[in-house]
């Protein structure tokens, strides 16, 4: 009789490779976040540059012309950075697309090799209504067990029923009698 | 009777001769608030760059004490990184403490040198 032996490698092994396409997937995933951290940075690096440069240029300026002629000047330095900046981005962006898209098809290639038996998908599930109430047509004890003093307990009013089901689904109007 | 006539060149220049230490100050402090934000961005950049290589690791990981080895290995890289990062400041500070001292002492000179002058 062959005894399962329970080994870690192995079964961790499985896990890997069944998960291989997801490993995939993330380990792209990770590369596009790398990129899109480091365009940031780069980005929080143009900033700083252009705030330094502009802070340089109003403790050095000469005249009100002169200050404005360098910072349009490094305004427009500043824009051309920044369009550089994001036809990166869309580089990135556009680049991850194209790399993750055969990972997903993998990670769909081995979903539809997944054999699922038909049984556990075609065996119908026993519905069970749980939204029935059943009318109670007897007449309850409750009312006749009620203490005398006309004070009845919270115990009896939860065991006694509701006054339309009481009286057949038929409420009587008590202020005509 | 001799007319004085109004020069806003001269007046400038003036202002600009009086004000000459405080614009000298202005400039230093410029140049280490520019060495603080290069300091800090670099700061960053070694943490950025140590969060990347943790997930990278975690991802490419094969094993628990693979992932611990690397893990141990990315923290003593961040923390030499860090010390030399903290000796940087030490010196950031030093040097525009000197600075600073450098200015006063300069102004301060002026000052007595045009006070001497005037009296």
């Amino acid at each position: 009789m062959n005894e399962p032996i329970a080994d870690v490698n192995s079964w961790s092994e499985a896990c890997r490779r069944s998960l291989a396409p997801l490993l995939r997937i993330q380990q792209d995933g990770l590369g596009a976040l790398d990129r899109f951290a480091r365009c940031q940075y780069a980005v929080a690096g143009d900033f700083l540059e252009w705030s330094l440069a502009l802070s340089k240029i109003m403790v050095a300026a000469q005249s009100p012309a002169d200050f404005l002629a360098k910072q349009a000047q490094i305004g427009v330095k500043f824009g051309g950075q920044l369009r550089n900046r994001v036809e990166e981005l869309t580089k990135i962006r556009s680049e991850q697309q194209t790399t993750s898209s055969p990972a997903l098809a993998a990670a769909t290639a081995v979903t539809a090799a997944v054999s699922v038996p038909a049984t556990a998908v075609t065996t119908p599930v026993p519905v069970v209504q749980t939204n029935v109430t059943q009318l109670v047509t007897t007449r309850s004890h409750a009312r006749d067990a009620a203490p005398k003093n006309g004070q009845s307990t919270s115990k009896d009013r939860s065991a006694a029923p509701s006054r339309a089901t009481r009286d057949n689904g038929k409420p009587k109007n008590r202020n005509k009698t | 009777m001799s007319d004085s006539i109004f020069d806003p060149k001269t007046i400038f220049e003036n202002y600009r001769a009086a004000f000459a230490p405080v614009l000298k100050a202005q400039q230093e402090g410029v140049k280490a608030l520019e060495r603080v934000g290069r300091y800090q961005y670099a700061v960053a950049g070694d943490y950025l760059d140590w969060i990347l290589t943790q997930a990278k690791a975690t991802v490419g990981i094969t094993s628990p004490t693979e992932f611990l080895a690397k893990q141990t290995e990315l923290a003593s890289a961040l923390s030499e990184k860090l010390r030399a990062r903290g000796q940087e400041l030490a010196t950031i500070a030093s040097e525009t403490q000197t600075t600073v001292t450098q200015l006063v002492t300069e102004a301060a000179a002026q000052a007595s040198a045009i006070l001497k002058k005037a009296a």
